[in-house]
């Protein structure tokens, strides 16, 4: 597969190379973002089908007007133009009760990749972790799941969610909150023990 | 407590609420206690890297396409893209086997068909005078004698005999049959004036209408003689030439000579523009340019011209040119430099519209039958912009 040897590229190389018209380039993106794209995309309960025109609309779209594009940054380019078309598509589908709100739902579900630890401790640090997620409202998971596993800046998630990067910070904080309030009463006095 | 931290596994850590606070969130509280925590006991911070590295490995909403499926997804894609060129690329191809085409026609063109000479372009020229006589009325001049100032409303008809009436609400003339011994030549062509701000329609003696806009004149014969009907226009008309196969119809303008058997069509030709448009609505034409050129023109085409020699003709929806015969302007994301040009014209306004709000793609349905005002104010609705009037000049700017 030609697309390996591009693999040692970073975003913005890839896309120098795609702009210039390589299509191995393109390919190489393509492998490299397909997949974030379908979790991000699953997390807002979409069905695979969606998912899949959806993420080759993105990449029609990347390839036919990589010249008028204007990327700055690739990732984040992507993750908001899946936002935006799975936002149309809920618009545009009749069936969708309830149209005029632009929130998502959305779920999360973890699953851990380490394969040195056994699977009965896995499914333990996955339930810890899912559970520690349910506590969050869908906008704080939505903003939880791009800063720890997209490892978006504050301001790419305020433009991608569509609020202040000054609300984001404040959604954190406030998820950090709402968590505190099932710790064991014995958590917030730790700092103290460690003293 | 505190022990318990001091015997944890990495998968203890992993599963601690306040240590996913830390890798999670990162919040300010949980950074500080964590990295005092590992300071405090280094001998922990092996058990501790483990937990992160685990933790790193985690993975939300995991998905994955199956290569196969990727492939075919690429697979998709590049049809795609191939699908799109190639449907570009039919859009050019008529134009390049019209173009192999003509080089055969030309040669028949050149023989049969009077080309824009000298005699005809200055008759076009001497018509840029037009409206600066100052007056607001429509002015239909017959042989260059008799003036009749035509109402607003008025239906202009010529009969087969080139007797023209004049049919409005308020008045009714007829004149007479041309006189026999009247020799009828380009001199003695009728001339149609409609100043800014006005527009009218005529019927002339072989049955094809016209739709007359503001700040044009049109010259024309009572009758048609001869093997052709010719026409000459300095400004925009819309006109549905009634069919006859043996007399082409030919149009002259400032830049182009333009001939047909039976079509419509809409010309806008002012002089004093840079640029002319040729909107072709039903059947064929044929526009020779003034380099002798020829383009032939198939339904829905705009063609535009330049200036000598430079053209381009692209397919586009042909009502949004015609529809001011119409009494409405209808634009499809339409520079807003040009509807106020348009706008300028129809209702003789003064209006400067900035450099970068001249640029704002407008899209809509404006009812000419209003006033100037309610049209402005439509607008302002719907885009961007707002105008204000200084010294009977009207501004557009964008909203403050």
């Amino acid at each position: 597969m030609p697309a390996l040897s591009l693999r040692s590229f970073d975003d913005t190389a890839l896309l120098t190379e795609l702009i210039a018209g390589n299509d191995t380039a393109f390919e190489s993106i393509y492998h490299r973002y397909a997949d974030k794209l379908f979790s991000y995309g699953s997390g807002f309960g979409f069905e695979k089908e969606v998912l899949e025109d959806a993420i080759q609309d993105i990449f029609y779209q990347l390839y036919t007007r990589r010249k008028d594009l204007n990327i700055r940054d690739l990732k984040f380019y992507l993750l908001r133009a899946l936002k935006n078309h799975l936002l149309n598509h809920l618009r545009l589908t009749p069936s969708t009760t309830d149209i005029f709100s632009s929130e998502f739902h959305f779920s999360s579900k973890s699953t851990v990749l380490d394969e040195l630890i056994k699977e009965e401790e896995r499914q333990k640090i996955q339930a810890k972790i899912d559970e520690f997620l349910a506590c969050l409202t869908d906008r704080q998971r939505e903003a939880v799941y791009l800063r720890f596993i997209e490892e978006l800046s504050c301001e790419e998630i305020a433009d991608l969610m569509q609020m202040s990067p000054a609300s984001v910070r404040n959604l954190i904080s406030r998820a950090m909150r709402k968590i505190r309030d099932n710790y064991p009463i014995i958590m917030y006095l730790f700092p103290f023990f460690c003293r | 407590m505190i022990e318990n931290y001091l015997t944890h596994t990495s998968i203890d850590f992993a599963t601690d609420k306040f240590f996913l606070e830390w890798r999670i969130l990162q919040t300010e509280e949980s950074c500080a206690f964590w990295s005092r925590f590992v300071e405090t006991h280094p001998d922990k911070q092996e058990v501790i890297q483990e937990a992160i590295r685990i933790l790193q490995s985690v993975a939300i909403n995991r998905k994955e396409f199956s290569f196969q499926e990727k492939q075919r997804a690429l697979k998709c894609i590049r049809n795609r893209v191939r699908q799109e060129n190639k449907r570009k690329a039919r859009l050019l191809y008529p134009l390049l086997l019209a173009a192999t085409v003509l080089v055969l026609l030309y040669i028949f063109d050149f023989l049969s068909t009077p080309l824009p000479d000298k005699a005809s372009k200055d008759l076009v020229a001497t018509m840029s005078e037009k409206t600066s006589s100052g007056n607001a009325e429509i002015q239909l001049i017959l042989n260059d004698e008799v003036v009749l100032d035509i109402e607003a409303d008025a239906r202009i008809q010529y009969d087969s005999d080139g007797r023209v009436s004049v049919d409005s609400m308020l008045q009714k003339t007829v004149t007479d049959k041309v006189s026999d011994k009247k020799q009828i030549g380009k001199k003695d062509l009728n001339k149609l004036v409609v100043p800014k701000g006005r527009r009218t329609s005529l019927v002339l003696s072989d049955g094809s209408e016209i739709w007359v806009n503001s700040g044009s004149v049109v010259k024309f014969p009572s009758i048609f003689e001869g093997s052709t009907r010719e026409i000459y226009v300095n400004g925009e008309i819309y006109i549905q030439v009634s069919k006859n196969k043996d007399c082409p119809f030919i149009v002259h303008t400032p830049s182009s000579l333009i001939k047909v058997l039976g079509t419509s069509f809409n010309v806008s030709a002012y002089a004093e523009d840079t640029r002319e448009y040729i909107v072709l609505e039903t059947g064929s034409i044929a526009v020779h340019l003034n380099n002798n050129e020829t383009v032939r023109m198939q339904t829905p085409e705009l063609l535009t011209i330049r200036g000598p020699g430079s053209y381009s003709v692209s397919e586009v929806d042909v009502y949004d040119y015609i529809s001011w015969k119409d009494g409405i302007f209808r634009f499809s994301s339409e520079r807003l430099g040009n509807v106020m040009l348009r706008l300028s014209r129809y209702y003789d306004l003064d209006i400067e519209c900035g450099k970068e709000e001249a640029d704002i793609r407008f899209t809509g349905k404006l009812v000419l039958f209003d006033d100037w005002q309610t049209v402005l104010d439509n607008i302002t609705v719907i885009s961007p912009v707002s105008y204000e009037i200084i010294d009977h000049r009207i501004y557009i700017n964008y909203k403050k």
